[in-house]
């Protein structure tokens, strides 16, 4: 069964035109039309649209203290007549340290007991910490304090000196060797 | 039934654990440190002659004290010259060496040995005292 098209006139201009619609065409026309409009309105509305992250963030604890080598050899040379004190020293090496903690020290420990008569000291130099100054590590096999209250950030190229003496009555000592650790700990 | 809690409870100890292990607080280098102790012998000899015989002052007492002190075994020997001492290809080796260990019960008597061996040395000659290892 077939439906009839129903009409819709529109008189315009006091009746002087008169248009007559399809009511199909006014329900396409109106769909159309908001349509336009809702598009229209989702546009303005980019710059106002939000979203949200939850980014986590950690720093974690770093240190890092690295020397630039080796001292020379500390070689004590004197007559066997020699009955005083000598000692020589050495300061041709150099550090850096990092850290992002706060009240952070160096220590320094020694792999074996110096030889009967003889010392060797260590002084560490920092710029931005207080240094103990020169720290007798002859039997040091516990870590000793050599610098204390280094603070957030980096020290670089702090010098390393060492002082070895030995006392008159002293022998000859051949070729030795010790291992220094410097550890940078809180 | 499983312990939940005690689960979780592990869990997060582990995290704990793993958090410490990762975070460096600590920071070692090392260095090593080369050291040692050379005496030389430098006898400083008053050598005076007489007659017939050279005779050594009490230098001779310090050359022993620096001996004795040392713990390697040494070779003593004497030379003379006619000429100038320090030209080395001048001098004649007249006196025998000796091989000694100073230690304590072991003493050189340098006095002794030059003594013994100078009965015949041409007066205004140079005497040269030589150590070595």
């Amino acid at each position: 069964m077939k439906q009839r098209d129903e009409k819709i006139s529109i008189a315009l201009l006091g009746g002087r035109i008169r248009i007559q619609f399809q009511k199909s065409f006014i329900g396409v026309f109106l769909l159309t039309l908001f349509l336009l409009i809702n598009s229209s309105t989702s546009f303005t509305q980019t710059h106002s649209s939000s979203a949200s992250q939850r980014i986590t963030l950690e720093v974690k604890p770093i240190s890092k203290i690295s020397v630039s080598g080796n001292p020379n050899p500390l070689i004590i040379k004197t007559d066997a007549s020699f009955t005083e004190e000598y000692s020589v020293s050495d300061e041709n090496t150099r550090y850096n340290l990092f850290t992002n903690l706060d009240n952070m020290k160096i220590v320094a420990s020694i792999s074996d007991r110096m030889p009967t008569g003889t010392s060797l000291k260590l002084k560490v130099d920092n710029d931005r910490a207080t240094s103990a100054g020169l720290v007798d590590i002859t039997d040091a096999m516990t870590p000793v304090e050599v610098v204390t209250g280094i603070g957030r950030g980096n020290d670089l190229d702090q010098k390393i000196c060492y002082t070895f003496t030995a006392q008159g009555n002293v022998s000859e000592i051949p070729n030795q060797s010790r291992i220094i650790t410097l550890t940078l700990t809180n | 039934m499983i312990r939940w809690k005690e689960i979780f409870f592990v869990f997060v100890l582990i995290l704990g654990v793993c958090n410490i292990m990762f975070a460096q607080t600590t920071s070692t280098s090392t260095q090593t440190v080369m050291f040692a102790v050379e005496r030389s012998i430098s006898p400083n000899l008053n050598i005076s002659s007489n007659k017939n015989s050279l005779s050594i002052s009490s230098e001779n007492t310090e050359l022993q004290t620096q001996l004795n002190r040392q713990s390697l075994k040494m070779t003593v020997s004497v030379a003379k010259s006619d000429k100038n001492f320090e030209t080395d290809n001048q001098t004649e080796k007249f006196s025998s060496s000796s091989n000694i260990m100073s230690t304590s019960t072991s003493h050189l008597d340098l006095g002794s040995l030059i003594q013994t061996e100078q009965s015949s040395v041409v007066l205004n000659s140079s005497v040269i005292l030589t150590i070595t290892e």
